[in-house]
């Protein structure tokens, strides 16, 4: 699925220069120049979380830099902690995350509007560390009083590699100010896991599945543009 | 473009209260502490089945017997096999037997000691206990007439509700 999407990504990037290298007819004396420079923002959606959600705290940066009229490098940096009550496990998740890939622009702006409609590419690393605070044991009666087991049992150095495509929406409000949303779908590639335990929540992935390794995750934000040049 | 951003801004809003979902909830099919299972031989000829007439297991000192099979019964007339549950906070059980043979109680003590060890289930259902260096030593009575022969610890560790882990001759 991936595979398929980065290179139909790289066609369509392919197909773009080429197309562009024929065109050079001359042009009309009015021209809408694009701005480009260096975006860079915070996610909001993290610190609403934060106020909201008590067993949870994240701060997230977002950042993209334009290379052509549609192709961006883009990149998310931040920290996140998660502190988990449920009925078998009680744990603790916390640490950072980076992600780093392209964002391709599909939208046709009009005259000198710089609007985004994008589809995202990302290899994303977390490296994070994992308490288990309180456990159950699954046991089909009832017979011996159940009882939890409150323990302190630290697992760090854990990590994870992971794929993301997100599909998002970038729009200026403002004059160099943008706000930002999207969707993201990962997929885990590799991660090292606790001894006899498993990953829960992982920075910048989210929750874990049991049944899988595809993770969901959403993002929104503001954003300023530093511009450096027009063209 | 800002109302679809609009738009997409209220669906994401929507998305940040967690929903339970599926992986959540701790199924019947995810691996469970196994209980010990016991099969009721011939202590003439140990390799025929001899079914027990009415059977009830209690724990020294417990007012309430153990269940028996998956369906939770206490007490099971002619069974061949049983699967009783084994303490977790500790490495001893101590199970009486009683036999109901036509109104007559015997009750008969057995002494299981095992290593505990503990297994990762899921984030749904937590862990699971396994045991493992099984011994089971039949405790010998100075008066009366016992009705268990021997006991035979034929699978060490229990780690599945499937395997046979002792015999009791009778």
């Amino acid at each position: 699925m991936f595979k398929y999407y980065i290179s139909i990504l790289f066609v369509l990037i392919g197909y773009f220069g080429h197309a562009q290298g024929k065109n050079e007819k001359p042009k009309d004396s009015i021209v809408h120049k694009q701005s480009y420079g260096l975006r860079a923002g915070i996610d909001l959606a993290s610190l609403i979380r934060t106020g909201l959600d008590e067993e949870y705290n994240g701060f997230q940066i977002l950042a993209d830099y334009r290379l052509s009229k549609r192709l961006y490098i883009a990149g998310e940096i931040g920290n996140e902690s998660l502190d988990r009550t449920s009925e078998s496990v009680d744990y603790e998740t916390s640490g950072s995350f980076l992600k780093a890939g392209v964002d391709y622009n599909f939208y046709e702006n009009w005259l000198d509007m710089d609007n985004m409609i994008y589809g995202g590419a990302r290899i994303g690393y977390a490296t994070m560390t994992q308490t288990l605070n309180r456990y159950d044991y699954n046991i089909d009666n009832n017979y011996f009083p159940i009882d939890t087991n409150i323990v302190d049992r630290e697992f760090s150095g854990l990590n994870m590699i992971w794929l993301e495509i997100q599909l998002g929406i970038k729009v200026e409000v403002l004059n160099n100010l943008f706000l930002t949303a999207n969707f993201q779908l990962k997929r885990s590639i590799t991660q090292k896991t606790p001894d006899n335990f498993d990953n829960l929540f992982v920075p910048g992935y989210g929750r874990t599945f049991d049944t899988g390794s595809i993770g969901v995750g959403y993002s929104y934000g503001i954003m300023y543009r530093i511009p450096f040049f027009k063209k | 473009m800002k109302k679809v951003f609009n738009l997409l801004f209220l669906t994401l809003l929507l998305f940040t209260s967690n929903s339970c979902e599926k992986d959540d909830l701790c199924t019947p099919d995810q691996a469970v502490t196994p209980r010990l299972v016991i099969e009721f031989k011939d202590a003439l000829s140990p390799l025929e089945n001899k079914p027990v007439e009415r059977l009830q297991v209690q724990e020294i000192g417990s007012t309430e017997f153990a269940p028996l099979n998956n369906e939770g019964a206490t007490t099971l007339t002619s069974v061949e096999n049983i699967s009783i549950p084994l303490r977790t906070d500790r490495n001893r059980t101590s199970y009486n037997f009683i036999l109901n043979e036509s109104g007559v109680l015997n009750s008969d003590n057995i002494d299981f000691t095992y290593n505990l060890g503990e297994e990762y289930v899921s984030r749904a259902c937590g862990f699971r206990v396994i045991y493992d260096g099984l011994i089971a030593v039949l405790t010998p009575e100075s008066t009366g007439t016992q009705w268990v022969q021997n006991v035979a610890v034929v699978e060490q560790s229990i780690t599945n509700n499937t395997d046979i882990h002792v015999q009791i001759l009778h």
